[in-house]
């Protein structure tokens, strides 16, 4: 794996909303293609904030974040914005969905937007590979329903399905399973570890539950990573 | 292509929102729209109230009055134009025909006209439209009556229908000519002008009906009646409108009354009848027209005859082009079509405003949408241009809806405003303006949509990937 580039390296990375008031100072961080990291993130410990350096939406105030060796700060905002699009697929912890979209246009909206992962498809339609995606992640009696009568647990697999479409490289998930019941909780998981192996997809799974942690490749802790003042 | 496809979707999901506020803004739209056409129609209606006649002439005083005295049949005329005067010009070389008019009577508030067949010949209104009998024939004898469609249908006046009429322009009641009756002969297709208002009988008529009323004025019966009428016995009469040479009929002592009245000569009722024909035979008689309208053989000869005509030596006369009198008397009353337009656009303003809360409304909740966009890699110009476009298609669908509803309504009540209210309004496409404010509808929404827009790039920015409940 080593040939490939690294899929997040943080370096020397502060960040603070106001100047002389840093909330996030992360020495090094280096998270490898194809790996499977748990990032603990209790509420307050600058997790938000995190996520939005590496997704490109927040620029740092000095260091380096890259995805898959760019670093997005140096890009213009629409590009990051496309770079994002393009190499990460994103799952947020609720309300995952477009309300008005069904549940095949949810999934195939990045595919839409963004021409490489339309490309990625191959021979494939666009509508082929939802529905492949949804059958893979057990939604096939679904794909007609409204988005808005899905159960969370639906929801949330619509939502990976969605950061699945088109192989992106990384797959940020945002505390997906914390509104799901232990038993939904860990087929979810379970499908979610499969589908990022199938499309070979860095996974950083980020959650308050530690004890979610001994499934993957490796744990990372936000609070021991950050040394901002107050943490 | 995909925001565009976003933009339907949403609102298709917001659906009463939706609709309420296409509603709102098609009402607005077709308010502004509506108002412009019947605008339009009315003035047209006006314009084409008088066509083909080159001249209007009358006593001396203004050009308005005139118009709106001989024409329209409002207000009351400056004076009088002597027979003689009449069959003076006439005659003149310049000229090719002449409609008399003569004033004064009604019958139930519509006015009477004296005249002869010229008028019928000659008078267009519109595009050359003729006056026709739609039902009986036009006037031959001097007891003969030919009414408007309006005056028949209100009256409910059918041929043969005896009719009695009035000396002044007040109802019914102290001075009726009811010793001279008058029968319908004929009921006049309608034509959306003042002639549906009006009764039409021969200048025969009017002098056997006026004959053999002692306290009339010397100057005889033609003398246009417009004032108010007095109670006899009142002790003040009115002031006569100025200019008017003499007193004012139906104020003069009660010996006015019928049937106080000197008996009339036992032959009056049965005294041969007169042809229309015959009227220019009139010469010898000394009465009175209210005014006359003429038509030149060269239209070009018309600015010599109206000048000539207004500075007659014999008798001070007015002379005016029917078309300037008319764009006078429009511009004189276009403030209330400005009015008009500021209301409508203030309504217009309250549909956009309206889009704008029902957009703005929506953001809040939609800010989760929002960050679920920006996840998947859309900019927050993509978010901002979703909101312009859903402003913008709702202006458009209001602004179609509106003019639809406008055009539906047209077909529905062109005829409803043409037999209450004598206003022809034609369907036409849509002109240049309609355009424009069309145009202008959807560019105001989409102005509108940045509002929104704006607000909701701020909060794409601020919540970044945050989804806030």
């Amino acid at each position: 794996m080593s040939d490939r580039p690294l899929a997040i390296a943080i370096e020397d990375l502060v960040f603070g909303y106001r100047p002389g008031r840093e909330v996030l100072r992360v020495s090094a961080v280096s998270i490898a293609s194809g790996e499977r990291v748990f990032l603990h993130g209790p509420s307050g410990s600058g997790k938000t904030t995190l996520l939005g350096l590496i997704a490109g939406v927040l620029r740092p105030t000095a260091g380096h974040v890259r995805i898959l060796g760019r670093d997005l700060a140096t890009l213009p905002p629409s590009e990051s914005d496309g770079y994002r699009g393009t190499h990460i697929g994103y799952l947020f912890q609720l309300f995952n969905l477009i309300p008005y979209l069904s549940v095949l246009e949810n999934i195939a909206l990045p595919c839409r937007l963004h021409a490489v992962r339309r490309a990625r498809l191959g021979s494939r339609s666009i509508e082929e590979e939802a529905r492949r995606l949804a059958e893979r992640l057990e939604l096939g009696a679904f794909i007609d329903t409204a988005v808005t009568e899905l159960s969370v647990g639906q929801q949330q697999r619509v939502a990976a399905a969605r950061a699945l479409i088109g192989r992106p490289e990384l797959v940020i998930a945002d505390e997906p399973t914390s509104a799901l019941d232990t038993d939904l909780r860990d087929r979810f998981l379970e499908l979610l570890f499969e589908c990022c192996a199938e499309a070979e997809a860095t996974l950083l799974f980020v959650s308050h539950d530690l004890s979610l942690g001994a499934r993957f490749d490796r744990v990372l802790s936000l609070p021991t990573l950050n040394c901002a003042g107050g943490h | 292509m995909l925001t565009l496809q976003l933009a339907l979707r949403s609102l298709r999901n917001r659906r009463l929102t939706t609709i309420l506020t296409v509603l709102s803004i098609a009402l607005s739209v077709a308010l502004l729209v509506g108002v412009e056409t019947v605008r339009r129609g009315i003035r047209e209606s006006f314009a084409g109230t008088i066509r083909g006649t080159d001249l209007i002439v009358g006593a001396r005083g203004g050009s308005q009055q005139l118009l709106l005295s001989s024409i329209f049949g409002l207000g009351a005329p400056a004076g009088a134009v002597e027979w003689s005067t009449y069959q003076r010009w006439a005659r003149h070389p310049a000229v090719a025909w002449t409609i008399p008019i003569s004033l004064g009577d009604s019958y139930y508030g519509y006015r009477v006209v004296g005249t002869t067949s010229a008028f019928f010949e000659h008078y267009r209104y519109r595009n050359d439209g003729r006056v026709t009998a739609g039902e009986g024939r036009l006037l031959e004898r001097d007891t003969d009556v030919v009414v408007g469609i309006e005056v028949a249908t209100r009256r409910g006046l059918t041929l043969g229908s005896p009719v009695t009429l009035t000396h002044g322009l007040r109802g019914t009641g102290i001075s009726d000519h009811e010793e001279h009756p008058f029968t319908v002969v004929g009921i006049l297709s309608r034509t959306s002008t003042p002639v549906d208002r009006s009764v039409f009988i021969t200048l025969e008529g009017i002098e056997g009906m006026h004959e053999g009323m002692p306290a009339e004025s010397p100057d005889g019966w033609a003398q246009p009646r417009f004032a108010p009428l007095q109670r006899p016995g009142s002790s003040a009469p009115a002031a006569p409108p100025s200019g008017s040479p003499t007193v004012m009929p139906g104020a003069g002592p009660p010996s006015a009354l019928p049937g106080v009245a000197a008996p009339l000569p036992a032959d009056d009722h049965d005294h041969p009848p007169v042809t229309v024909a015959a009227a220019e035979d009139h010469a010898g008689h000394d009465h009175k027209l209210t005014a006359f309208l003429l038509g030149t053989k060269a239209r070009a000869a018309s600015l010599m005859l109206q000048r000539q005509m207004n500075t007659d030596r014999v008798e001070p006369l007015t002379a005016i082009l029917p078309a300037v009198a008319l764009t006078e008397l429009w511009h004189s009353i276009s403030y209330a079509e400005d009015g008009a337009r500021i209301i409508t656009g203030a309504v217009l303003l309250v549909g956009l405003l309206g889009m704008l809360v029902a957009l703005y409304s929506t953001l809040q909740e939609r800010r989760r949408e929002m960050a679920i966009l920006r996840s998947l890699g859309a900019g927050p110009g993509r978010i901002a241009a979703l909101l312009v476009l859903e402003s913008g298609l709702l202006a458009l669908v209001g602004a179609v809806v509106g003019v639809a509803l406008v055009y539906g309504l047209l077909v529905v009540g062109q005829g409803i405003a043409e037999t209450h209210f004598g206003v022809y309004i034609p369907i036409t496409a849509p002109k240049q303006l309609e355009w424009l404010y069309l145009g202008g509808v959807v560019v105001a929404g989409v102005l509108v949509g940045l509002i929104p827009a704006w607000r909701a790039y701020r909060n794409t920015l601020q919540d970044g990937l945050t989804i806030r409940l």
